[in-house]
């Protein structure tokens, strides 16, 4: 009877430990769950699509944005930009006859003189010093001219017709990418035009240079010119309902052209080019 | 199951869930915070190749824009040199949104190992998706291992612990044990029986109260034992000295009955015996019946000056013993004690009667009494024939008689001394016997004297 209880308890303490010992694996199957734990998801599409309007805002508004975050303070020095039409009239008076104005215009509109503060990148990394808003009544509206100029007074920034300063509040911005088949014509022929206007100056050249260093190394290609390049290039067109902005990127370069919508014409471009060159 | 089943099972059980339990939230907090850890570096890296990126396209891009080759090489690059070789990276480009409404960053465990991170950023004007992809399964298989190796320890500690559970469970109960086989025993009969224990716990306590307990019933039993014996002895004694007369009275009454011619001087003679022997079943009933009453009967207590009592009872008996031929002397001190006069009384003639009977004509009977000690001592001291030294502790008991033929002689049928003894405890007192063969005895009863003021002591 004696014997009969040990060995019963004995199967049950073996029981016990064999239950105990296949109960750990359980257990950690149970608790331990690797997938639930690593798991964490979030959303930050609210975030980025805020960036990428602001960012589009940013392309189509220079001239606001710059103002609004501070890169542009306002500085007396409407002088400057007669000073250049004198400087460089091979370059100004062409910009000013494609913006449709004339030289004579300039003494008879509201220019506004702003200058790239310090310690940002436009100023320190893009060279850009001053920016000129050009504001001339006519009998149709008023006509705004902004040029934006490096140390050397080049034009690296111009957009003119109307409307063009302010981005209108609640418009959203809209971000394609273009095949080049979809390009027009027109959009070469402005090209074109910005190519006879600033083919003389440096900041030109260099960004000719830096960006024929982007093409295909086992092409021929000829000298660099903005109308070239547009063949080459990645398009991103960022639009809202009155403005679009026709991006070309050539690797780490780039440059803009800018089209009024309401107009159906380009009305600006944007060859601001870094030190890095 | 036994009491150490019982104790050992439960014991075991519990502590090896303890075990394990305790061991198992070891090895799995171990392993979460070794998987938070590697999530908190994939999580780290992505932030950091972040941080990397925005740093490393503010460097490179020459306008504002990268074209999407030059962006997607600098992204596979920052992200290798933010990694090490166990993380793999890819990036896309995103030109629709896919999520529509899904999350866009997460991080997960994939089934084959590999935590997976998403990350989706707005960089350079584009969206960028950013996959970082980590192989985790050497730690899986690391936990794996592990749990493995708590298995192995498991058992053994659990072995370990349950050997040293059985010795203990053992060890408490066997007292336990000793206590069931002595209570087996003692209910068998063997009050004798006691339990060998050693220390002072509980079970020790109890096993010393088990045998206080034997030791009071062994003790209870030996005494109702003797009282039955007694009792048993005390019924044959008295049916035997009831039956001796009345066959004497029946024998000479059928005589009388069926003897035609019988003398008168015969019949007187007969008649005689017949009332003799009746007279003596009388004095015995008496006896008897004052022998048993006396114990149960509510004594009537008055303060009795016991040498004005024995000089009556001695001056009452002098007829008696003159014709004996035996000389009563007295020493009388007054000591006035609480008693029942009657029965003291009785007591005084039964003693003077026994020492007559012992005494042959010529000798003396010498009756004292005296005060000692708060007590009153009273002595009858005859000289005669003596009691044997081993028959003094029974002439006592009733029906005890030293020499049975001398006795029922005189009238006797040795119930006097345990009527004596039974009249002096009634009064609180002793009766002790002092004798020598052929020298005499002395008898001595010792009651506690009175004192005013203590009545109520009967």
């Amino acid at each position: 009877m004696k014997g009969k209880g040990i060995i019963i308890t004995a199967i049950v303490c073996a029981l016990l430990i064999t239950a105990g010992t296949f109960g750990i694996s359980l257990l950690y199957q149970t608790i331990f769950q690797p997938e639930s734990l690593m798991e964490e998801r979030s959303d930050s599409e609210t975030g980025w699509r805020e960036a990428k309007q602001a960012y589009g805002r940013e392309v189509l508004y220079p001239f606001s944005c710059a103002l609004e975050s501070g890169v542009i303070a306002e500085t007396d020095g409407a002088y400057l930009l007669l000073d250049s039409c004198h400087t460089r009239p091979s370059v100004y008076l062409p910009l000013l006859e494609l913006a449709g104005l004339e030289f004579s215009d300039l003494e008879t509109a509201n220019v506004a003189t702003y200058q790239y503060q310090s310690d940002t990148v436009e100023a320190d990394r893009y060279g850009m010093q001053y920016l000129f808003h050009v504001r001339l009544p006519q009998s149709d509206g008023e006509r705004s001219l902004i040029i934006a100029v490096d140390r050397e007074f080049i034009p690296v920034l111009t957009l003119y017709g109307t409307e063009k300063v302010l981005y209108p509040e609640g418009d959203s911005v809209d971000v394609h990418t273009l095949e080049q088949g979809t390009l027009s014509e027109a959009l070469f022929e402005y090209a074109g035009k910005i190519d006879d206007i600033l083919v003389l100056q440096a900041a030109y050249n260099s960004l000719m240079i830096a960006a024929l260093e982007c093409l295909p190394a086992e092409e021929e290609h000829p000298t660099g010119s903005l109308r070239g390049y547009c063949a080459h290039g990645e398009w991103q067109m960022y639009s809202d309902s009155s403005m679009a902005a026709y991006v070309c990127i050539l690797e780490d370069c780039n440059f803009v052209l800018y089209y009024d919508v309401s107009d159906g014409t380009f009305c600006g471009y944007s060859i601001a080019f870094n030190d890095l060159r | 199951m036994r009491l150490w089943q019982k104790i050992f099972l439960p014991s075991a059980a519990l502590t090896m869930a303890g075990i394990f339990v305790i061991a198992m939230s070891l090895v799995v907090r171990s392993h979460t915070l070794q998987l938070m850890a590697q999530k908190e570096a994939v999580m780290s890296d992505s932030s950091k190749i972040m941080t990397e990126l925005e740093r490393t396209l503010e460097e490179r891009k020459r306008g504002y824009f990268l074209s999407s080759a030059i962006m997607e090489e600098l992204l596979v690059s920052s992200c290798r040199e933010m990694t090490d070789e166990t993380t793999e990276v890819s990036v896309r480009l995103l030109r629709e949104n896919p999520y529509e409404g899904k999350d866009d960053n997460f991080i997960c465990l994939k089934e084959n190992g590999i935590i997976y991170l998403q990350t989706t950023a707005f960089l350079s004007g584009e969206l960028w998706q950013i996959n970082i992809e980590k192989n985790m399964q050497p730690l899986l298989e690391r936990f794996q291992e592990e749990v493995r190796t708590v298995q192995a320890y498991g058992v053994v500690v659990s072995m370990a612990i349950s050997v040293f559970l059985l010795i203990l469970s053992v060890g408490i109960t066997r007292p336990v044990k000793k206590m069931e086989e002595a209570t087996k025993r003692i209910s068998a009969g063997d009050y004798s029986y006691r339990i060998a224990y050693k220390g002072s716990d509980e079970l020790s306590e109890l096993s010393q109260r088990m045998n206080e307990m034997a030791a009071h019933i062994e003790t209870d039993t030996d005494y109702i034992e003797k009282v039955s014996e007694n009792r048993r002895k005390f019924i044959a004694d008295m049916t035997h000295e009831l039956k001796t007369p009345l066959t004497s009275i029946l024998g000479f009454a059928d005589v009388l009955r069926i003897k035609p011619d019988i003398s008168d001087e015969e019949r007187r003679d007969y008649a005689d015996i017949i009332f003799t022997e009746a007279e003596r079943l009388k004095l015995l009933s008496s006896r008897l019946m004052e022998l048993i009453t006396i114990s149960e009967t509510k004594l009537q207590m008055v303060p009795v000056d016991i040498a004005r009592l024995l000089a009556r009872e001695a001056e009452m008996y002098r007829p008696v013993s003159g014709k004996a031929g035996v000389l009563l002397t007295l020493d009388l001190e007054p000591a006035v004690i609480l008693a029942e006069e009657t029965l003291l009384a009785t007591l005084f003639v039964n003693l003077i009667d026994n020492a007559r009977k012992a005494s042959a004509p010529g000798k003396t009977i010498h009756i004292s009494s005296r005060r000692e000690d708060a007590r009153a001592l009273i002595q009858v001291a005859d000289q005669g024939i003596g009691i044997p030294e081993e028959q003094i502790a029974y002439v006592t008991e009733a029906f005890y008689m030293v020499d049975k033929a001398r006795t029922r002689k005189a009238g006797g049928a040795g119930i006097g001394l345990a009527l004596c003894k039974a009249i002096a405890a009634a009064h609180h007192g002793e009766l002790t016997i002092e004798s020598k063969v052929n020298a005499g005895t002395t008898v001595t009863v010792s009651i506690p004297l009175y004192e005013s003021g203590s009545e109520d002591q009967g």
